[in-house]
Parts: C-alpha cells; sequence; structure tokens
C-alpha cells in the first residue's frame, strides 16, 4: 500500500469533501492524476506570482542595470563591466569590504560565539526561564531604533558608556567610539548589533540543546567525559543542525547590515564605515549613480549566494552522516 | 424581484463604498477636486509634494490662502525620507502622475531637473518682480538664460552667538579678523569653546571651508565652484590653513561630539548653557533656539564673519531652496499662476507669518528680530548674495568634498592631501559635463 494517497475525497465528521493533494515527500513533485495536480499547481501560482514580480524581475533588472550608466534620470547607456571594473579601483569600495569582512567575523565571533555560550549556561540553571525572556527583549526592537540607542551610548561627552568610564575611574578609555580611527567605529556597531540578536540566537541553541537525546550524553558521562571535553566531542557535534541554521542565518545577517549602520554613523566618518550593503544604497540613493550601485548589489548578492551555497552543503554533507 | 434596500444590503454596499475610499491613497479626493475643479469647492487646489514634514501646516496654510485670493491653493504631499522623495520625483518627472508642485533644491541640483525637463520656465514671473529679488537668488535658479521655480525659503548663514557669553567676555560682535580671532582667544581664555563645529550627518564639513574661502577671496571661491579653479590652488591652501591653525588652537569643539540634528542634538544646549560661545550656521536653526527657550536678540544673536583680506567684497552665504512648477504636470498653467502668487508680496507675507522664515523679498520684513537685524546689515553693507556650497557645485563633489572636510576636522594636519583627493574628483566630474 502506498504510503502517499493519491487524490481522494475524504468525507469528514460534518459530510464536507475534502482533497487530499498527491504529493511525494520526499521529491517534493507532484503526481496523480492531471486534474489534482492542475489543483495543487494552482495553490502554487500566487506565490510563484509575487516571488517573480517582486524578487526575480527586479533581480534580473538590477544586473542590466549595473551594466548601465543609469543615474535615475533621463536615459542610460550601455557601459558593459565599465562599473566592475571601477568597482576594483575604488578605495571606498575596498574599505567597504573589508568592513563587511569585520561584521561577518564579527558576528560569528560574538553573536554566533556568544549565543551558544549563554544557551549551554541558561540551560544548565534554574532561572534560565525567567533570563530567558529578559535576554530576547532587544530582539523585540528594530535595528534602526537600536541604532538610535547605540548612539546615545556611545556619544563621546554625555554617551552612558563614556560617562560610566569616567564615573569608574577609567576616564583614559574613553574614545569617540563612532568618530574614531576605523574600524573602533565598525566594532562600536558590532556591539550594538550582537546586544540585539544576541537573543534569537540564544534560544535557537537553547532549542537545539533541548533537542539533543539523552543517550549520548549519558553514555559519555559513563565513559568520564566531563566538561569541555564533553561538550566538544558530544554535545557540539549533536547539535550540528542547529548551528548549521543559525551560523546560516547569521552569516547572511551580517552580509545584509544596513539600517543599523544607517542609523548610526551613515557609514561615516568619511565613509570608514560603510559596508557593501551600506555602499549599494548610498551609491544608488544618495549619489544617484544607480549603475554603480546596482554592480554592488549584483556582487553582494553573487558573494552571500557563493558562500551560502558552500556553507549549506558542506553542513548537510556533515549531518547526513549523522 | 424586492425594491427594497435590506440593512444587510445597505451594509454591503457601505462596506464596499469604505473599502474603496480606503484604497484611494491620501489625496485622490483633493485630485478629483482639483481636476473636476468645482466638485466639492470653488477654488482649485494643487498638489505641492515636498520632504519637509514639519512644514505641512505651514504649506496648507499658505495653499488656503492662496485659494481663496485667485481661486487656486494647494495641499501638501509629504515624504519623511529625502531619498525616496528623490527618487519618487525622479521616476515621475516625465509622467502626468508628477505633482503639480514639488520643493526641491537650487544650483547644480536644480540643474539635473532642469537639463531632464522636469520644471517650467518662469522666467516672465521673475522679470515681473525683477526689482524685489536679489541677483545672486535669481541665479542660483537660472539656467541657459532661463529661471526655473520660485525660491520656497531663503537661510542666510552668519555667526549665531551666546549674547550673555560674549557680554560676559566683554566682547562684541567682531568687525574686523583681528577683532574675530581676538575673541576666539579671550573665549577660550575664559574656558568657553569659542565656535561649534560639526560633522552631524556628514553634510556640516563644507561649512567653515565656505567661511575661510570666503573671506579670503570671494572671487577664487566662485571659480571654484564653477570648475575654472582648483582645490589645490594657492588660495584654497591658504583658506585650509587658516583653519588648520584655528583647529590646532582648539578653537572648535569636538566635531564627533557636537550635534546639530541627527540621535543626541546637543547644539542648541551647549548654546544656550554657554558651553559654545558660537556656531556658523543657517538662519533656520534659530527656530531650534528659540524652542530650547532663547530668545532672539536677548539671549542669542548673529553676525556675519568678518572678511580675512579687508580688500575683498563682503559677501553673505544664503542657502535657498525652489518651488518647481512640473513641466509634464497635468494642472501646469493653474501651477504657474500658483507660483505667481507664491512670489507676489501677497504671497510672500502669508508664507512668512506662517513660518517665521526671512522672505527672499525685499518688501516682506521677517517676523524674528534677529532676522530683520541681519537683513539690514545685508542692505546696508552691501553685501553679494553666494550661493552655499552644497548647491553650488556638483554634487558628486560635494559628496567626496564634505567627506574630506569630515577627515580633516577629526584629524587635521596638512590639508594638501585632502585637497588632492578632492580634486581627484573634481577633475573627473567636470570632464564628464564639459563633454
Amino acid at each position: 500500500m502506498s504510503r502517499f494517497p493519491s487524490a481522494e475525497p475524504v468525507r469528514s465528521g460534518g459530510g464536507q469533501r475534502r482533497l487530499r493533494l498527491p504529493t511525494d515527500t520526499r521529491s517534493g513533485a507532484v503526481s496523480g492524476p492531471l486534474a489534482a495536480r492542475l489543483v495543487a499547481y494552482l495553490y502554487l501560482v500566487p506565490m510563484v506570482v509575487l516571488v517573480g514580480v517582486f524578487l526575480l524581475y527586479p533581480a534580473a533588472d538590477t544586473v542590466w542595470t549595473s551594466l548601465t550608466d543609469s543615474t535615475g534620470l533621463g536615459s542610460a547607456n550601455f557601459v558593459g563591466v565599465d562599473n566592475y571594473v571601477n568597482l576594483i579601483h575604488d578605495s571606498a569600495f575596498k574599505t567597504s569590504f573589508l568592513n563587511t569582512l569585520y561584521w561577518v567575523g564579527g558576528v560569528l565571533l560574538l553573536q554566533v560565539g556568544l549565543g551558544l555560550l549563554m544557551a549551554l549556561v541558561l540551560s544548565s540553571t534554574s532561572l534560565g526561564k525567567a533570563l530567558k525572556g529578559i535576554f530576547y527583549l532587544p530582539a523585540t526592537i528594530s535595528a534602526a531604533a537600536t541604532g538610535v540607542i547605540w548612539f546615545f551610548v556611545f556619544t563621546p561627552d554625555q554617551g552612558i558608556l563614556n560617562s560610566s568610564l569616567r564615573f569608574v575611574g577609567l576616564g583614559g578609555l574613553t574614545h569617540s567610539w563612532l568618530t574614531a580611527d576605523p574600524p573602533l567605529n565598525t566594532w562600536s556597531m558590532i556591539v550594538a548589533f550582537t546586544w540585539q540578536g544576541l537573543g534569537p540566537t540564544m534560544l535557537l541553541f537553547l532549542v537545539g540543546l533541548q533537542s539533543i537525546p539523552r543517550e549520548p550524553i549519558e553514555a559519555a558521562l559513563v565513559d568520564g567525559a566531563t566538561g569541555f571535553r564533553l561538550f566538544w566531542h558530544v554535545t557540539l557535534p549533536l547539535l550540528r543542525p542547529m548551528t548549521a541554521v543559525v551560523v546560516g542565518i547569521s552569516l547572511i545577517n551580517s552580509f545584509k547590515v544596513f539600517d543599523i549602520i544607517w542609523a548610526m554613523t551613515q557609514g561615516g566618518p568619511y565613509r570608514s564605515s560603510e559596508t557593501l550593503a551600506v555602499t549599494m544604497y548610498r551609491e544608488s540613493f544618495v549619489s544617484f549613480h544607480v549603475g554603480y550601485g546596482a554592480s554592488v548589489a549584483v556582487l553582494l548578492t553573487l558573494i552571500v549566494l557563493v558562500l551560502s551555497i558552500f556553507y549549506l552543503r558542506a553542513m548537510f554533507r556533515r549531518i547526513e552522516k549523522y | 424581484m424586492s425594491t427594497q434596500i435590506t440593512r444587510t444590503d445597505f451594509l454591503k454596499l457601505g462596506g464596499a463604498a469604505a473599502a474603496a475610499a480606503a484604497f484611494f491613497p491620501g489625496n485622490a479626493l483633493a485630485e478629483l477636486e482639483g481636476r473636476s475643479g468645482h466638485l466639492f469647492s470653488t477654488a482649485k487646489t494643487l498638489k505641492l509634494a515636498n520632504d519637509k514634514v514639519t512644514w505641512k501646516p505651514w504649506f496648507n496654510t499658505a495653499g488656503q490662502d492662496a485659494a481663496k485670493a485667485i481661486g487656486v491653493g494647494w495641499n501638501a504631499v509629504e515624504y519623511a525620507d529625502t531619498s525616496s522623495y528623490q527618487a519618487a520625483i525622479r521616476t515621475s518627472g516625465r509622467t502626468s502622475k508628477v505633482p503639480d508642485l514639488y520643493s526641491w533644491w537650487s544650483g547644480w541640483l536644480m540643474k539635473e531637473i532642469v537639463d531632464a525637463d522636469f520644471a517650467a520656465d518662469v522666467t516672465s514671473i521673475w522679470n515681473k518682480n525683477a526689482a524685489h529679488y536679489s541677483k545672486g537668488i535669481r541665479n542660483s535658479f537660472t539656467f541657459n538664460g532661463k529661471t526655473y521655480g520660485a525660491p520656497l525659503y531663503i537661510s542666510y548663514w552668519a555667526i549665531i552667538y551666546n549674547k550673555h557669553v560674549f557680554k560676559d567676555a566683554k566682547l562684541t560682535p567682531p568687525k574686523t579678523w583681528a577683532e574675530f580671532t581676538t575673541a576666539l582667544e579671550t573665549l577660550k581664555s575664559n574656558g568657553i569653546t569659542p565656535l561649534g563645529a560639526t560633522i552631524d550627518g556628514r553634510w556640516p564639513g563644507f561649512i567653515y571651508f565656505e567661511e575661510f574661502v570666503l573671506r579670503s577671496n570671494p572671487s577664487l571661491y566662485l571659480k571654484l565652484m564653477a570648475g575654472k579653479a582648483k582645490y589645490t590652488d594657492a588660495g584654497v591652501v591658504k583658506a585650509m590653513n587658516i583653519w588648520r591653525d584655528l583647529i590646532e588652537k582648539d578653537y572648535f569643539t569636538d566635531p564627533g561630539a557636537f550635534t546639530l540634528g541627527t540621535g543626541a542634538a546637543n547644539a542648541v544646549s551647549y548654546l544656550k548653557q554657554g558651553k559654545v560661545a558660537m556656531v556658523a550656521i543657517g538662519t533656520w536653526f534659530e527656530p531650534s533656539l528659540v524652542g530650547g527657550g532663547m530668545k532672539p536678540e536677548v539671549d542669542f544673536g548673529t553676525f556675519i564673519m568678518p572678511n580675512i583680506n579687508p580688500a575683498v567684497p563682503k559677501v553673505v552665504i544664503f542657502e535657498s531652496g525652489p518651488l518647481v512648477v512640473a513641466e509634464h504636470g497635468s494642472n501646469r498653467d493653474d501651477a504657474v499662476k500658483a507660483l505667481d502668487y507664491f512670489m507676489s508680496r501677497k504671497g510672500q507675507a502669508t508664507w512668512v507669518k506662517a513660518t517665521g522664515f526671512v522672505s527672499p523679498r525685499n518688501d516682506v520684513p521677517s517676523t524674528s528680530p534677529t532676522d530683520r537685524a541681519l537683513g539690514a546689515t545685508i542692505q546696508k553693507g552691501g553685501y553679494k548674495q553666494v550661493n552655499r556650497y552644497w548647491e553650488a557645485t556638483p554634487h558628486d563633489i560635494v559628496e567626496v568634498a564634505v567627506d574630506q572636510f569630515d577627515k580633516f576636522m577629526l584629524k587635521g594636519g596638512d590639508p594638501t592631501a585632502y585637497l588632492k583627493t578632492i580634486q581627484k574628483q573634481a577633475d573627473k566630474t567636470w570632464a564628464t559635463i564639459k563633454k
């Protein structure tokens, strides 16, 4: 008997007819009689239209725009790969690319690393439930609002960070956090971003920890593994599916980050804290070098796409081993 | 078939009508009113788009006044974000969906609009009012001999100073450069930061640059704006070195700490508390000072920075933005009539009363005593009016320049490297423009 029933009307209690759709859950392909298949495709049409109109078409248009000298006004002339060549020679782009790498590294280290650490700590204490909620609260604020709050925190004269340092006698450690030599301004913003994003990563890791089967842990404990060894050799490998998700999401978010930077420094001073997403926005909508901005967008998309493919393939290969 | 309307039917109809109305964009009813002309009132109501959200009640007051006076008025359509506003005008400018009237920026930013044929030629209105508007202002809206748009607002740039701080330090507004530098040193030795400088929002980087270049050599400034001089020319380097000298003497606030408008704006409180004595800023800043509890001519006053070179003509920097008639708007002729009224004495008087701004018309006095005093100084002193840096030179150069000026303000040092970087961009930009 097939585990995957074909479309058959099923009578439920109210005497109404319900159609069970034909799907082969393994490959996602739709099989079964033509009428049932057409119905299944009809359910897909709205999403296909939405994705096509609001994602695929604009993406294709952006790729085309990146090959022109468009300024949003008047006609755009085809310039081939000129924009991409200019990008490589643009010192602002080089700074932007470097800052983006700082963001990726910072987010992975702080947001993911700290998130895992906090999840481990919270899962072993009884206060975990209450603290979970508190740690998650910042995630409910918008990134722009977070940017404004931390702008106040980092203000040199009256900001709470410098004021606190002076209060405890560490006045020598005060800085102009957002206008000082780069990359201090970038790292200051990464701290703000981490403050907001720690909650969700911690929560995801907590879920992951709770879904780990007890048997391997107990077996390892019996064998004498404790503390860091237990974590590294047993817990972490079992946590891999969740780690894959968290790292994947954090990676993509760190490449995309824009609103918190725009709220805090607008990529300044003198473009020293721009990331690829900020450069893309600035070139397109502040300077109206729309073609140039589009080339940054295409490059950013390609980087994230390629990274994601390699990363996910590697992770899923390892997950399948388990 | 029943001809009675049941309650359900009525509710359905009402609901449908409400839903349909909810789908109409905000000003559709005004649009309907405008298009038909006589549907709901006897006046025609145009759309005036802008990105100055706090000005909405003032726009609408002026629009209603115009409707009463000439039968053509307007309603404001607000955009909260400048970038999306610019994008909206750029994309709709060629179509009839463009708003009938819209605010823009003068000088090079306006040139793009004019070159793209988005703005209607209103030279005739300017000719009519020629005696009441300065040539400098007219020039900032004139391209290829034709003038486009009416000045929506004009701000003069001056030094706003705390009168109590000056009185305590036994200082009066300086009339010469020597008096100015003496004042700076006196204030510094009294423990007060003499000048407020900021990079808040990126753009303020040019403020002191334009002041020091203009006070040294105004014709060099004008040549520089037009691409006929270089940032690396001796005159410009000299002005930057004067600026550097003042920075090294610690006469300025930390530009990263003194903030104007984004985030924690502390400029008003620092001026009020007397921690900072003076700031070079546009007169549009005055309402913020008044809002912070300072009284014009009692707590604060203005003076124009004295010339470094006493031999050169006196100039005052102005900042003006146009109200533009959309060339392709569906009510173009009515919009021109509306602009005509806006530029008239009555129109300007209503506008100034609603906003508290300075009028560019020389026969409409400002409501602020400080602005009246400044206006009198400009008239009596024979000051020539010069457009501010932001609009006076191509925007591609401005964007690079403000970043370099910001860096210079934060890091100081030899200005040559910064000026070379700006000139590199200037060479690129002027090459494409002259092509």
